[in-house]
């Protein structure tokens, strides 16, 4: 049987620069390495409901918009768990515990419980990321030291173990070098496929940047957005107005 | 795409922000123009709104930022939630810490 993770305490901006993993092995879960190394097995968030939430006619999952000031992002209930959206609306500040996955090249939260909380829950929550952060970045430190003397990730674990310093931080430098290797993103694809839409698109007043990531599905926003930058501050396209974009 | 709110004091918002997020009180409102007014010590701003807070409350306020007839930026609501009770000066004071880190 798959064994439950704990959730730990994040926000959405590192939910969504995170990089999601399949557990190894037939039993073990999946998980997130967030950017300062922190391995989530599942995520706790305090964050605010933007729209009222959407449940389908069947009930089978529904979804709403959330946003902690770090990030804006669409929590997703499915199954069992889509009766916890009936009890929300609009303006509620809830804590949402969930897992993290990625879907099309982006990472979702699949909530799992939900409830709403008094603001100054979202204070506590911030400083207590913000502490658990700062815990993480020392232990970091002393991970990162190990790394770079042991030769191989089995001694390197043995040696923090030693050392009673967390595996997971050790585990989760080791995945993230090899896995930055193999994905490095070739920004020349996005280009390109810009280029291309903006140029299908464009009847003489440019193409909305909300519209470029509409249409190109394959890679995340936050990507589009800084290939879209490259673009402009390397002269192939510029901003006729504010948010338009053509080709020069 | 959606921008994420920026929280902003009043006297930082200028005219490139899109989505922001403040924490004032409601100084006054205009029920003709379905506006409130919201200060949080650095400034004050016109809110749109159809929803409405006494006099007094303390809210947060999520929405965009534009300009109004006579050109001074305003917010567009989204969102305004009731803050009764928050802590504000922790607010400032965590907010200050997560600058530094």
């Amino acid at each position: 049987m798959k064994k439950r993770m704990p959730s730990t305490k994040t926000n959405l901006k590192e939910i969504v620069t995170g990089h999601c993993f399949k557990g190894e092995g037939d039993f073990a879960p999946n998980y997130m390495i967030t950017k300062n190394y922190k391995k989530m097995y599942r995520a706790k968030v305090v964050a605010s409901v933007l729209k009222e939430p959407f449940i389908s006619d069947d009930e089978s999952y529904g979804r709403m918009l959330i946003d902690d000031t770090t990030e804006t992002i669409q929590a997703y209930f499915f199954r069992e768990n889509t009766v916890l959206l009936k009890n929300i609306s609009q303006g509620d500040m809830l804590q949402i515990v969930g897992k993290v996955s990625e879907w099309k090249n982006r990472n979702q939260l699949n909530a799992e419980a939900a409830a709403v909380v008094s603001p100054n829950f979202w204070i506590l929550h911030r400083l207590e990321l913000l502490k658990e952060n700062k815990n993480i970045e020392v232990e970091l430190k002393k991970a990162q030291k190990i790394k770079s003397e042991e030769k191989n990730l089995k001694n390197a674990k043995e040696r923090a173990e030693a050392e009673e310093i967390d595996i997971e931080i050790i585990d989760a430098l080791y995945k993230m070098e090899y896995t930055e290797k193999e994905e490095e993103i070739d920004t020349t694809t996005i280009k390109d496929e810009i280029l291309t839409v903006i140029e299908r698109l464009d009847e003489g007043k440019g193409v909305e940047l909300d519209v470029l990531v509409s249409e190109i599905t394959e890679f995340p926003d936050e990507e589009i957005e800084s290939v879209v930058r490259e673009l402009l501050i390397e002269g192939d396209i510029f901003e006729p107005t504010i948010n338009r974009y053509t080709i020069v | 795409m959606r921008y994420r709110s920026v929280e902003k004091d009043i006297s930082e918002i200028d005219e490139e922000d899109r989505r922001i997020s403040i924490i004032g009180t409601v100084v006054r409102k205009n029920t003709t123009k379905y506006s409130l007014t919201v200060d949080d010590g650095t400034g004050e701003i016109e809110v749109y709104t159809d929803a409405f807070f006494e006099i007094g409350t303390l809210v947060r306020v999520v929405g965009m930022v534009s300009k109004d007839s006579t050109l001074n930026l305003c917010i567009d609501a989204e969102l305004i939630q009731d803050f009764s009770g928050f802590n504000v000066s922790l607010y400032q004071k965590t907010k200050v810490l997560e600058g530094t880190q």
